[in-house]
């Protein structure tokens, strides 16, 4: 056989680069380099679960990833546009893309172009969803508004992790308050991890969820604080007929409704009603009258296309177009410490 | 004799969850790590409510209203237990679950 001289490999080697150089595509606007074909998802301006034009746009955006990483393709998630993000809507994200790569693992293959936003940059660098998306950065956090997001997750009813999201606001906020929103809190933990994984997701995706996940967040905004949790399981309206089948039969027998919102607005009153276990069922009567007790809070439970809103002690019922499929609370209390009734 | 129990001290200072796969330091695994030996001896016992970041209504009911579904008597258990805490709707609460767990 011929030997090959040190010329003809270097030669070889000028060649393979050549021809893998023309088989790359380049975007000579961004700079982006794709040597394989991804799919680019455009990520919405605003990152926000309660306005009902913001909301349907960010879930969309969801619907449209989960499709393109169940279809196997490779996603690249633009965030250019995004110019402002809140708690709730980096939640719904974020849980999104960590049950995405949980499921679909390296399959899953999403990635991400920053944002031109620093302060969007910021956020997406504080709540992991960098790390996730393995996205190489090193920005440290330095916005005022940002500094304060705090994130945690877990699969069980773990109070320690409270001290993750509100551990530093000892001082900040009334103890009274520490022990409501504590109360509320774990509270959420123990319904996610009893009802929110009993059945499958209405997401399309046909999965079976191996952990009773939850996230929750916080975050500083205008002189309060907000503390976001949010699982994604089957929702309230979902799992009601379920876990409290004669609770169901009252509510079709008297006040027969389909909406999400009055479910959620009859489950969260009828904590002392009969339930197939009696000594249960009192998880979402007590996150609602967490902000009873503290004076200027405000509270919104979503789950599906419902929301019940508690705003200055007035309720008020939502029905959204589209599903966050899973629920949603939201507690914003004031920071001062001593806001308690 | 009177066993001393301190909630935050001796247990958590997060208490959290209702049966013991809920979580570490659930009402269940408070029940039966604490509350049902002294209580078998029919001996009394003090419980300080006070220096826990809060608790639950699932972890309350199923630590004090699941002695009632174990068997013991809510009286017995109202005259065995005294309750010490700063909030005193905490003591009321706990009373509720005691009496309804017993209807």
């Amino acid at each position: 056989m011929k030997r090959v001289t040190y010329e003809s490999r270097l030669r070889n080697r000028r060649i393979v680069a050549k021809r893998a150089r023309k088989k790359a595509k380049v975007n000579h606007r961004s700079g982006y380099v794709a040597r394989v074909k991804r799919y680019i998802l455009e990520a919405p301006k605003i990152f926000c679960a309660y306005n009902d034009k913001a909301r349907c746009e960010l879930l969309d955006f969801l619907a449209k990833l989960r499709n393109q990483v169940r279809a196997g393709g490779r996603t690249l998630i633009d965030f250019s546009n995004t110019t402002k993000m809140n708690a709730g809507g980096v939640i719904l994200f974020k849980a999104e893309v960590d049950r995405l790569i949980r499921h679909f693992g390296i399959k899953s293959s999403i990635r991400c172009k920053a944002p031109k936003s620093a302060k969007v940059k910021q956020v997406l660098q504080k709540v992991g969803v960098f790390d996730a998306l393995k996205f190489p950065s090193n920005i440290v956090p330095k916005h005022s508004d940002v500094v304060h997001w705090n994130c945690a997750h877990g699969t069980m009813a773990d109070g320690e992790k409270y001290e993750d999201v509100l551990g530093g606001y000892d001082g900040t906020i009334a103890q009274a308050v520490h022990s409501e929103l504590y109360k509320g809190i774990t509270e959420a933990m123990a319904n996610s991890v009893h009802h929110a994984y009993i059945g499958m997701r209405k997401d399309g995706l046909q999965l079976k969820e191996e952990a009773n996940d939850w996230w929750m967040f916080s975050q500083e905004r205008e002189g309060k604080l907000n503390v976001v949790f949010y699982d994604v399981g089957i929702g309230i309206p979902e799992s009601l007929p379920r876990t409290r089948p004669s609770l169901w039969e009252v509510m079709q027998r008297f006040r027969f409704t389909k909406k999400d919102s009055e479910i959620i607005k009859f489950a969260a009153g009828a904590g002392k009603s009969r339930t197939e276990k009696k000594y249960r069922g009192k998880g979402l009567p007590q996150i609602v009258s967490t902000i009873h007790k503290i004076k200027g809070s405000n509270l919104i439970v979503m789950s599906n296309r419902g929301a019940l809103v508690l705003n200055n002690g007035e309720k008020k019922s939502i029905d959204y177009k589209k599903s966050i499929y899973g629920t949603l609370i939201m507690w914003e209390v004031p920071l001062s410490p001593n806001e308690v009734k | 004799m009177t066993v001393k129990i301190s909630i935050a001290s001796d247990f958590s200072r997060h208490p959290a969850g209702r049966v013991i796969a809920d979580g570490p330091f659930s009402g269940e695994s408070f029940r039966k790590k604490f509350l049902e030996p002294p209580i078998k001896n029919d001996k009394h016992i003090t419980i300080d409510l006070d220096g826990t970041r809060g608790y639950g209504s699932s972890f309350l009911e199923e630590a004090f209203g699941g002695l009632i579904r174990e068997g013991f008597l809510p009286e017995r258990v109202k005259e065995l237990i005294t309750f010490k805490a700063s909030d005193q709707s905490l003591i009321q609460e706990i009373l509720e679950y005691i009496d309804d767990a017993g209807k």
